[in-house]
């Protein structure tokens, strides 16, 4: 492991310049600052949306109505080392949220708002700026749309009278999916950026780290927007 | 090959702004954002520090000062813990020394990401401003304890229920969003932006101990995000995160099922990493106060690296410890118990190696060097009773006593403030280009130092014989003995004194920038980079045209056989040092 070599090193018996040549020197050569503060960032956030999660998962106890899932749930060893351990009281009133179905199509136009980032990678690469163009409008359109199919779910849930807080699993879908849509509207401000210099006509390498730290941001929301669909789901 | 280039080698000109605000007000000098987040930190802290007096004269004179009523007492305790560990301890020593210190101890001309660092303080400064605008909201401020438990932070009857605790969340999720950009800025810009020659080895303590509590803050405040988040909603639109079925002023509220033992886990996921925050750029800091005014290199560098990395991470693996009261699991006590006690070693390693730097060294007892020292005592002390703490047994009856109030002003309160006291005293010829009185500074160190053992020693005793923390007036409490109650107005006279002679180091720092003798550009004989600008105060961009190189690290003091007593890290190896062996 290079950072452990590093960190041993004995800097009182070497002089010199030579023994390192430069920035970069520690494990993380090559890394640009962007990507430096990006992948930190990922870790501020990933520590975030898990503290939701391990916080759904103590909240989430008795299931009023399904004493099997209820049962299931208990067995699972999340529950079962987060809950039983920290002394939370299982709660008896745990009502399963019902997942409307636009959020299927929610989540498969943010599947394919990831594809079309994917793609742009790949039109990078191969330095076709036209197709870049395109996949990389697409890329950031199909995210507004998640955006905008996640509000409509708030409002036709709001509208049958699903408000926050008639139930903690319902609570946790708003808390969720706000969280997760302000990150994904940061990132539109940084798809801005990238696309508005695309469409100005600017160079492969001007763009290329924002194409990238986009595309890789992009993925990492899907994953994260993926883990929590589930979580509803199973439980 | 490529050809590596950095922000660090970037000799582009900077954008130099000409107008006073482009330089002062809109900054994006990371030099300049250092000082904006400083003096709005020490803003605040004055008036957690008054709020502090005031509490100190209700304590001995009870009823004396007819404002202070039980509910004014409780917002005044809640505004004063957060104040002063968040808003003036945490922005000072991550966006005021952090700031200032990085780019200039690393050989960086800035930040990577100056305008977000600039965004950073204005960010940091609404916080400040919604938390103040919080006194004078209908209710007041929060009186809930600045660990903001629920039910009772915002349940009827709590002062400031209604608006006080809105504005505290909202400010605490305020400073998070501004401590997160500042803090991707600070890891970065030490990953990224070192000159050459800078290997992570290289860096000075002062460098790591603000790296690490960077990463410790970027991973531990998410926790109070969420926990703050959460119980907004809980207070604002009804859902019960943290908020179980309860009966408040005889009607049951329309909450259930909630765990406030769920918020006290999130709460202190970031509560005790935040100890260390504060702590471990204090630890960097005055390893290098300690070093430099010892003439010696500090003892074991790479045991002191480790130690913050080790701390660091543990840091993670205790928080329970503040919940031994709550209710959980033994099981959990036990585990915690141990995790606390284990953090112990690489501490205790820290102690060993600051006292074996100063062991035969060639001390000058210069102002810097008199708050270090003043820290280890007080670090020591505290360090001590969070041993007792951190047993299970030995913190139930100690919990919520005057015991704990001693402890952690002990080791969160004065210790760091020690180093922040010593490091400003040690940078101050390099920030302004001036420097201070001697006279004043040491009156300023003793009578801070001997106070503060005033103060809080007296409190261990209390905390022993019961008196509970968090009590407007203890009244006729048949087990408390008279004593008590001396021993409170000899506290708040100490007290009382101890913030009057702060007087003295604003008087000695203002008189000073104005009227002080001209500072030499390096007075302590200091190895590291931040010595060697070409001007002082440094200017923007701070290198002038060329990057300084380095060749050694940190700490070559008193080498034998140099021609002085310290050898910068920017002098390239002499004849007979043997470079680097391939
Ligand atoms: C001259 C300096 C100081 C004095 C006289 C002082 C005094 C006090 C007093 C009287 C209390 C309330 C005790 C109670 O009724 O429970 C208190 C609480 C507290 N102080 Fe200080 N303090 C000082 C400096 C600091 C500093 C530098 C820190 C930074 C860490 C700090 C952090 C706290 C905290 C976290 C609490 C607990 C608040 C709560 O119970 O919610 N204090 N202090
Ligand atoms: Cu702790």
């Amino acid at each position: 492991m290079k950072l452990l070599r590093e960190l041993t090193k004995r800097p009182w018996l070497t002089k010199g310049l030579d023994s390192d040549p430069g920035p970069g020197a520690d494990g993380i050569r090559g890394a640009t600052a962007a990507a430096t503060g990006m992948w930190f960032y990922v870790g501020v956030a990933s520590v975030m949306f898990s503290l939701i999660v391990a916080a759904y998962v103590l909240r989430l106890g008795n299931y009023g109505a399904d004493p099997a899932a209820a049962a299931a749930a208990k067995a699972s060893l999340a529950w079962w080392t987060l809950a039983a351990i920290c002394g939370i009281p299982p709660a008896d009133d745990w009502a399963p949220m019902a997942e409307p179905f636009l959020l299927w199509i929610n989540t498969g136009v943010l599947i394919v708002s990831s594809i079309a980032w994917q793609k742009a990678r790949g039109d990078l690469r191969k330095r076709r700026m036209d197709s870049l163009r395109i996949t990389l409008t697409a890329a950031g359109l199909f995210a507004l749309v998640f955006l905008a199919g996640q509000l409509t779910v708030w409002r036709q849930l709001i509208g049958s009278g699903q408000f926050a807080a008639v139930g903690p699993a319902i609570a946790f879908f708003y808390l969720m999916t706000a969280m997760h849509g302000l990150h994904l509207l940061g990132g539109l401000f940084f798809w801005w950026r990238t696309t508005s210099k695309v469409l100005n006509g600017a160079k492969a390498e001007e763009i290329a780290a924002g194409v990238n730290l986009c595309a890789v941001y992009w993925h990492y929301l899907l994953l994260v927007w993926i883990v929590m669909f589930g979580l509803l789901l199973i439980t | 090959m490529t050809t590596y280039t950095t922000i660090a080698e970037d000799t582009r000109p900077l954008h130099h702004p000409k107008t006073w605000v482009g330089k002062y007000v809109w900054s994006q000098d990371h030099k300049v954002i250092a000082i904006q987040y400083s003096l709005t930190a020490v803003g605040v802290g004055l008036v957690a520090l008054v709020l502090s007096g005031l509490m100190r004269m209700q304590l001995a004179f009870p009823g004396m000062l007819e404002f202070i009523t039980p509910d004014a007492y409780y917002q005044f305790v809640t505004m004063h813990g957060m104040i002063m560990v968040i808003y003036l301890l945490t922005a000072l020593l991550l966006g005021g020394f952090g700031n200032y210190m990085i780019p200039l101890m690393i050989g960086a001309r800035d930040m990577v990401f100056p305008f977000v660092n600039m965004l950073s303080y204005w960010v940091y400064l609404l916080s400040v401003i919604v938390l103040m605008a919080s006194f004078f909201v209908p209710g007041g401020p929060t009186g809930a304890g600045w660990t903001l438990y629920p039910p009772q932070a915002i349940t009827e009857g709590t002062p400031g229920a209604g608006w006080g605790i809105i504005m505290m969340l909202a400010s605490l999720a305020i400073f998070i969003v501004a401590f997160t950009m500042g803090g991707l800025n600070y890891v970065t810009t030490v990953l990224q932006a070192r000159t050459k020659g800078m290997t992570l080895m290289r860096m000075p303590c002062t460098i790591w101990g603000i790296f690490v509590a960077t990463i410790l803050g970027l991973l531990a405040f998410p926790a109070l995000f969420v926990a703050a988040i959460m119980m907004t909603l809980d207070n604002t639109i009804g859902t019960s995160f943290f908020m179980p079925a309860i009966i408040s002023g005889g009607a049951a509220l329309d909450h259930s099922g909630g765990s406030p033992i769920l918020f006290q886990h999130l709460f202190w996921f970031f509560g005790h990493p935040e100890v260390y925050i504060v702590a471990l750029p204090a630890f960097g800091i005055v390893s290098d106060l300690i070093s430099t005014h010892a003439r010696k290199n500090i003892f074991g560098y790479r045991m002191m690296v480790w130690a913050i990395i080790i701390i660091g991470g543990l840091s993670f693996i205790v928080w329970a410890h503040h919940m031994y009261v709550s209710g959980m699991n033994p099981y959990f006590g036990f585990f915690f118990a141990t995790s606390t006690l284990i953090i112990a070693v690489p501490t205790a390693i820290k102690v060993y190696n600051w006292v074996l730097t100063l062991w035969r060294g060639d001390i000058h007892l210069r102002v810097p060097m008199l708050f270090a020292i003043g820290f280890i005592f007080t670090f020591i002390h505290g360090g001590l009773t969070g041993l007792f703490l951190g047993n299970v047994s030995v913190d139930v009856p100690l919990s919520d006593t005057y015991f704990v109030i001693g402890h952690f002003h002990m080791v969160m309160g004065v210790s760091p403030i020690m180093v922040v006291f010593g490091a400003i005293y040690h940078w101050y010829p390099k920030i302004t280009g001036r420097m201070w009185n001697t006279m004043l500074g040491q009156a300023h160190f003793w009578i801070t130092f001997l106070g503060v053992y005033a103060i809080y020693l007296p409190m261990h005793y209390l905390g022993f014989l019961g008196v509970p923390r968090r009590y407007y007036e203890m009244g006729d409490t048949a087990f408390l003995p008279e004593s008590v109650h001396d021993a409170n107005v000899g506290i708040t006279i100490a007290a009382l004194t101890v913030g009057a002679a702060q007087l003295i180091f604003f008087y000695n720092l203002i008189y000073s920038y104005f009227k002080g003798p001209k500072a030499d550009p390096n007075p302590w004989g200091a190895t590291t980079l931040e010595w060697q600008t070409p001007d002082t105060p440094p200017a923007h961009g701070n290198w002038g045209p060329e990057l300084p190189k380095v060749y050694r690290w940190a700490y070559d003091y008193s080498v034998p056989g140099a021609a002085r007593d310290f050898i910068p890290q920017t002098t390239p190896p002499g004849p007979d040092e043997k470079p680097h062996e391939h």
